[in-house]
């Protein structure tokens, strides 16, 4: 019985991570294509920022 | 753990692509034209008199709050050249965005016990509403010219916004109690409540007509990228997780 459960909690635990893993990645991809700073970064990312209704300029 | 990573970047790579030519249809053409009437004379959309009128205020152009959108291009700055180029950009970084999304919903499809595609496209539209219409209610979709507060200011906006109203879908979606679920009204109200900065006076160097039509378009183009990120995501997913890669907890 008590294997069961920290098979179950280490699985949930697993589980956390994984997706504290993906919402960083996502957040760190968003950030870097629509908020970036440098004025190159910008401008090849015009278009998409602009339709994705990021703040520009 | 690099199944996730393959399923997020496939999704990006197939919903940005699908997403690029929605866009190059709809919307790019009118960032095009919005280009031409760049560094000309500010029109204001607020007042019905002065949209014809083709006429720049003086208060337009103070510095009163009001970022001058119009004359933000330095020539010698680094930008892709027109035409293929530019198209190229444009997707890599349509595809680099669709990844983002993809790996946010792949974070959510970890807790969804068999994950159906029609929860897959729910979660679609749920982050359609979180990440673009309810930053765009506060923050409309800017065209190239165009008038607005504070560059900074408007991207904590943004990114509160969206922080909020997703946590408000999650709330919404995995909440068991009820309270819990209505506290998502809370979390997407709030940033309005608060407000978006705003410039005095909305405006800019193309016309209001234009605006309004890219606007239009942009929700168009970004509920296709969304839906069909959805989609995909979950359909890929479900492939992988039923392959039991990874320790995917199912009831």
């Amino acid at each position: 019985m008590a294997r069961v459960v920290s098979t179950q909690s280490q699985s949930v635990s697993t589980q956390v991570l994984l997706a504290t893993i993906c919402f960083a990645m996502g957040l760190a991809i968003m950030l870097a294509v629509g908020f970036s700073a440098p004025i190159e970064a910008h401008n090849a990312a015009h278009d998409t920022r602009h339709a994705a209704a990021f703040p520009c300029h | 753990m690099s199944k996730i990573f393959i399923v997020a970047f496939l999704s990006g790579i197939m919903g940005g692509s699908l997403y690029s030519l929605v866009q190059n249809y709809r919307v790019v053409p009118l960032i095009a034209q919005a280009e031409l009437f760049e560094g000309g004379d500010i029109v204001s959309y607020d007042d019905p008199d002065t949209v014809e009128g083709h006429v720049a205020h003086q208060h337009l152009l103070n510095p009163d709050g009001v970022e001058e959108g119009a004359n933000h291009h330095d020539p010698s700055e680094w930008k892709p050249s027109q035409g293929a180029q530019r198209l190229f950009f444009t997707w890599v970084s349509n595809v680099v965005l669709a990844t983002a999304w993809s790996f946010l919903l792949c974070g959510i499809f970890l807790f969804i016990p068999k994950l159906s595609m029609r929860v897959g496209m729910l979660w679609g539209l749920l982050g359609y509403l979180a990440f673009f219409v309810a930053p765009a209610i506060g923050l409309p979709p800017e065209l190239p010219g165009m008038l607005a507060a504070d560059l900074e200011d408007r991207q904590l906006w943004w990114l509160l916004t969206a922080a909020s109203s997703f946590s408000g879908m999650i709330c919404l979606y995995f909440g068991k109690h009820w309270t819990i679920r209505f506290s998502m009204v809370g979390f997407l109200i709030l940033p309005h409540v608060f407000g978006a900065p705003h410039p005095r006076v909305q405006g800019g160097t193309a016309p209001e007509t234009l605006w309004k039509n890219y606007v239009a378009a942009t929700y168009g183009a970004n509920l296709i990228l969304w839906l069909s990120l959805g989609l995909i995501v979950a359909f890929l997913f479900r492939k992988v997780a039923s392959e039991g890669v990874w320790s995917y907890a199912r009831d």
